[in-house]
């Protein structure tokens, strides 16, 4: 019965629902209503108890409709919906942008980079070729300094040698004028004693050698002539040696051979000792060389003849310190390489020996 | 460490010159002395930095004496005749076998007066080059006298001889077969190395002063070797002991660590 009852209801609303379809709230309160008094009949019909049950669902389900109905105005979701579009493309747009920023960003700071890495890369460089180049001027202008001096000592005994040739080529002009008159020549040779030709004047001057000479009036006694000889051989050979030193040192700017100062001052004192050393060989001249090498062999056929001059055999030792010591008298070792003379000689000689390098540097002297 | 200066390109000697004839010569082996190679090789010749080797140059007055040195050393030639007085030198610098070497050779004047001045330079010498004029007989025969001067001042077993003809230029070759004939058997007399040169033409003289420079340095090798062989004997008893060995392998190496002690 109840279900025909209810059947008329629907049609009833059927239009009013489909035409306002605009207003679903009010369609939900009038349903609302219309349950209401359903369910107040349904109550008096057959008691309060009949619809007890009912009435909460009905209230659920009518409060969930109006939830339904009366939820956002569709027109303000569209709103909604447009703004969001809206913003989505703005969004993305910033997201383009910000990517296309980020990605160009690092490029950026990388060139950067890059050229600050170059230029400290080129001033870092700038300054070692800086520091390299004063370095090699200071050596070059102690070389030059070293040059100089070389160069000057080298005109100076140049002079004395020139002065004394002079000197020497008068003496000879000299003798020869006298010797023309007289024919012979003059007493075979020099007297050092006093005895001249007959009836010249020069007689009296020669009878006291001793005696300054005036000057054209007499030639020299035997003593002078071999004074000016020893000091001739002398001179000539401190310019062999000043030539050696100036060549060493010549070469020594040619080939760019970088020394540094203190080894350079060590070289200084080396080649010094040495220069004694050639000279009192050159010279003949024993005390200067006895005590240091005079008999390390190298005049073997001479250490005959010069047995007054032989050094103790331990002075030997000093020959294997090799060129820089030899020099030096006092050598600790001297001990330690008396007990093997000949091994250490062989061996301690070999790194001074490797001489050939320079023979065909094209800075030979002379060459 | 090398503190002389470069030799000369064209004063390296890398093998032995030979002689001029072989009738009179100081030997006649094709190369140096075997010792001197193994030793040179083995940088074993002794004196490190400097080796000088005293010659002197005797012989009669204007036979050519400074002219030969002054063309060997300086390569000129001075035709007039200028007397030496008393003495003179000249440094010649040779590299042989790879060994610094220098020739100090002694120009003595030949002139009577100066003799007694010049001969006091004679000692010492490792070689004595004796020169006569190849168109003067007398100075060859005077050769004898000038080799017995300088002998008194040397020792004659050790003392390398050299007896040089000199102005080759100026003889003919018939002359020249006369001289040499007669030089031949002074030089063979006197146990000396004969050569026949030129100063005025250059002949023989480069080949000369080399042959002196390779003959003095391996007599003067030999001489040091020699020495130091007969150290080496007394050597052989420490080292068959095992702690000297053991010293000496540090006493070896002490020197170039602190070679200036």
């Amino acid at each position: 019965m109840e279900p025909r009852r209810a059947v008329p209801g629907p049609p009833g609303w059927g239009p009013r629902l489909a035409a306002g379809s605009g207003t679903a709230a009010e369609l939900v309160y009038h349903l609302a209503g219309a349950l209401g008094t359903e369910l107040q009949e349904l109550a008096r019909r057959f008691g309060p108890e009949a619809a007890a049950g009912l009435v909460p669902l009905v209230v659920r389900a009518l409060e969930l409709l109006e939830k339904a109905a009366v939820g956002p105005a569709p027109d303000s979701l569209q709103v909604s919906a447009q703004q969001a579009e809206v913003e989505l493309r703005r969004l993305r747009e910033e997201n383009e942008h910000l990517r296309r920023e980020a990605r160009a960003g690092p490029q950026e700071e990388r060139a950067l980079l890059r050229q600050l890495k170059e230029v400290t890369d080129r001033q870092r460089d700038e300054l070692r070729a800086h520091s390299r180049d004063l370095l090699q001027r200071s050596q070059e202008t102690e070389l030059q300094e070293q040059l100089q001096r070389l160069l000057l000592v080298n005109a100076e005994l140049r002079h004395k040698l020139a002065a004394v040739q002079a000197q020497l080529r008068a003496a000879q002009d000299r003798e020869r004028e006298r010797e023309l008159p007289r024919g012979v020549s003059l007493l075979g040779t020099f007297p050092s004693t006093p005895v001249m030709a007959l009836g010249f004047p020069q007689v009296d001057a020669l009878q006291q050698p001793g005696r300054p000479v005036e000057a054209g009036q007499c030639g020299f006694s035997r003593e002078e002539l071999e004074q000016i000889l020893q000091e001739r051989n002398e001179l000539k050979t401190k310019v062999f040696l000043l030539k050696e030193e100036l060549a060493y040192f010549q070469r020594e700017l040619l080939t760019d051979h970088r020394v540094p100062g203190l080894l350079l001052e060590a070289m200084k004192v080396a080649v010094r000792k040495q220069r004694k050393k050639i000279k009192a060989k050159m010279l003949g001249t024993p005390e200067e060389a006895d005590s240091s090498d005079d008999e390390d062999g190298s005049w073997p056929l001479l250490s005959g003849n010069k047995e007054d001059d032989t050094p103790p055999p331990e002075s030997r030792a000093q020959s294997f310190f090799g060129l820089w010591y030899r020099g030096e008298a006092e050598t600790p070792q001297a001990e330690s390489s008396g007990t093997s003379p000949s091994r250490l000689a062989g061996e301690e000689e070999v790194p001074q020996q490797p001489h050939p390098a320079p023979v065909g540097s094209p800075q030979a002297p002379d060459s | 460490m090398n503190l002389l200066a470069p030799v000369r390109r064209d004063r390296v000697l890398a093998e032995l010159p030979q002689c001029l004839r072989k009738e009179a010569a100081l030997h006649v082996h094709k190369d140096f002395h075997p010792r001197v190679t193994c030793a040179c090789q083995e940088h074993r010749t002794g004196t490190v930095g400097f080796k000088i080797s005293k010659v002197i140059v005797v012989g009669d007055l204007s036979v050519g004496k400074t002219c030969l040195i002054n063309r060997f050393c300086k390569d000129t030639f001075d035709k007039n005749y200028k007397a030496t007085i008393g003495v003179d030198f000249e440094m010649e610098r040779f590299e042989v076998l790879g060994v610094p070497f220098s020739l100090q050779l002694w120009d003595t004047a030949g002139q009577e007066r100066f003799k007694c001045i010049a001969s006091t330079y004679y000692r010492g010498a490792q070689a004595i080059i004796i020169v006569f004029n190849l168109n003067d007989v007398a100075s060859l025969e005077h050769t004898k006298q000038w080799l017995a001067d300088a002998l008194k001042e040397n020792d004659p077993s050790s003392v390398l001889l050299f007896l040089v003809g000199s102005k080759k230029d100026l003889s003919t070759p018939a002359q020249y077969a006369l001289m040499e004939k007669d030089a031949l058997k002074v030089a063979q007399e006197i146990k000396a190395e004969y050569w026949a040169v030129s100063s005025l033409s250059g002949e023989n003289v480069r080949e000369f002063f080399f042959r002196v420079a390779a003959l003095t340095f391996e007599a003067n090798v030999l001489a040091e070797l020699e020495k130091s062989g007969a150290r080496r004997i007394g050597d052989v008893v420490r080292i068959n002991s095992d702690d000297s060995n053991l010293y000496l392998t540090a006493s070896r190496k002490k020197p170039t660590c602190c070679p200036g002690g």
